[in-house]
């Protein structure tokens, strides 16, 4: 039973690192055509505004694989800094992004440093998972 | 009684009586019985070897096969083929033929053997055992350790300087004003608000209690799902964020 728990983690862990290399690569596809990152504001599982030809909106507004949305924030304060760009796996509403320190340590591990305080991948507000495409 | 079949033997079982087939003599007395073995072992010798006659009898406690040589009574068991002739006397073999067994499977409970301390030990520790073992397995799989780490706050008891911190606290504290800021709003009767500066009005919008207390000797609002929010100076941090209070415009 650990190690069906373990696979399940690493299973969930390997779908979100893969939504987020793909929409790592679609924002900054659309930063280098229009020599910024588009406008953020929107709330988590909305669609950010330009995108449309860079990413799909289903996938986008889909709840991830470890629960809550995507948003993407631009001049967002997070832990103690501000970053230009950032994917952010938020709560929204009753839609819970885990806090399960395994299976964060585990995605963190594979895209990062390992440490969830540090580096491009950490928590931020609320301890909500954050991706950071610029600081 | 004793039931009594003879084979290859006359009536008074003294002599041989060959081709003859096995003849049933019913059942007959310990006294009768005894009669029969005594003129049995007298047989001829000769006849004895060449022909093989023999008696069944079964009793209360055994069915056995008697056959005799050099004067003396041969006996087998019925039901052990593989065992060896045992020598007997005639009133041996009637002992033998009286004897219940009592080591049967049906035998009472209290004939049993009760079992022994060391076997219950050890059934008792592999029951123990298992019950850990499966413990440990629901409790890897069911137990999530969280990031929330949860805050030990002392609560202010007192109602009057609860009430006179409310209201200094009261207020609209943010990162900043731009899209992707975010802003607390503390209200002077135990109501937080949070929320982020969206492109188009408030997004990620919640709105919570609190309750005022001190941690590590910092004061704080500890909220009922919203975490712990420091005031440093006139300053909020909240999960390493600084939100500084908003003056109202003159």
């Amino acid at each position: 039973m650990p190690a069906l728990k373990k696979n399940a983690i690493n299973a969930r862990s390997s779908a979100v690192l893969n939504d987020l290399r793909v929409y790592a690569g679609a924002f900054q596809a659309y930063a280098q055509e229009h020599g910024d990152w588009p406008p953020g504001g929107g709330a988590p599982g909305t669609f950010p505004a330009g995108m449309d030809g860079y990413l799909s909106q289903t996938n986008w507004s889909r709840t991830t694989p470890i629960g809550g949305n995507y948003q993407f924030a631009t001049q967002s304060p997070q832990a103690g800094n501000r970053y230009a760009a950032v994917i952010i796996i938020s709560s929204n509403g009753t839609n819970q992004v885990t806090s399960d320190f395994n299976q964060l340590s585990d995605m963190d591990t594979k895209l990062d440093d390992g440490n969830l305080a540090t580096g491009n991948f950490f928590l931020g507000y609320r301890n909500y998972p954050v991706y950071v495409l610029e600081h | 009684m004793y039931r009594v079949t003879t084979s290859r033997l006359g009536p008074d079982a003294r002599r041989v009586r060959p081709g003859s087939e096995d003849k049933d003599r019913g059942d007959m007395t310990a006294a009768e019985l005894t009669v029969l073995l005594d003129a049995f072992i007298e047989i001829d010798a000769a006849d004895n070897e060449e022909h093989d006659p023999h008696i069944v009898v079964a009793g209360r406690g055994a069915k056995l096969i008697v056959r005799t040589s050099r004067g003396r009574l041969q006996v087998y068991d019925v039901r052990d083929h593989a065992a060896p002739a045992a020598e007997m006397s005639v009133a041996g073999l009637i002992e033998r033929l009286d004897r219940v067994e009592t080591n049967s499977p049906f035998a009472p409970v209290e004939d049993q053997p009760a079992p022994t301390a060391p076997h219950r030990g050890i059934a008792f520790a592999m029951l123990a055992l298992g019950l850990v073992l499966n413990g440990y397995i629901l409790y890897s799989v069911f137990y999530v350790e969280s990031v929330n780490k949860k805050v030990e706050v002392m609560l202010l008891t007192d109602a009057d300087e609860v009430k006179a911190k409310e209201i200094a606290l009261a207020g609209i504290y943010a990162t900043g004003a731009k899209v992707g800021d975010r802003v607390i709003e503390v209200d002077a009767n135990g109501g937080v608000r949070f929320y982020e500066v969206g492109a188009k009005g408030p997004i990620n919008d919640s709105r919570d209690t609190y309750r005022v207390g001190r941690h590590d000797g910092l004061l704080c609002i500890t909220t009922a799902e919203s975490g712990v929010v420091d005031l440093v100076g006139d300053a909020l941090v909240y999960y390493k964020d600084v939100y500084q209070r908003r003056r109202p415009s003159p």
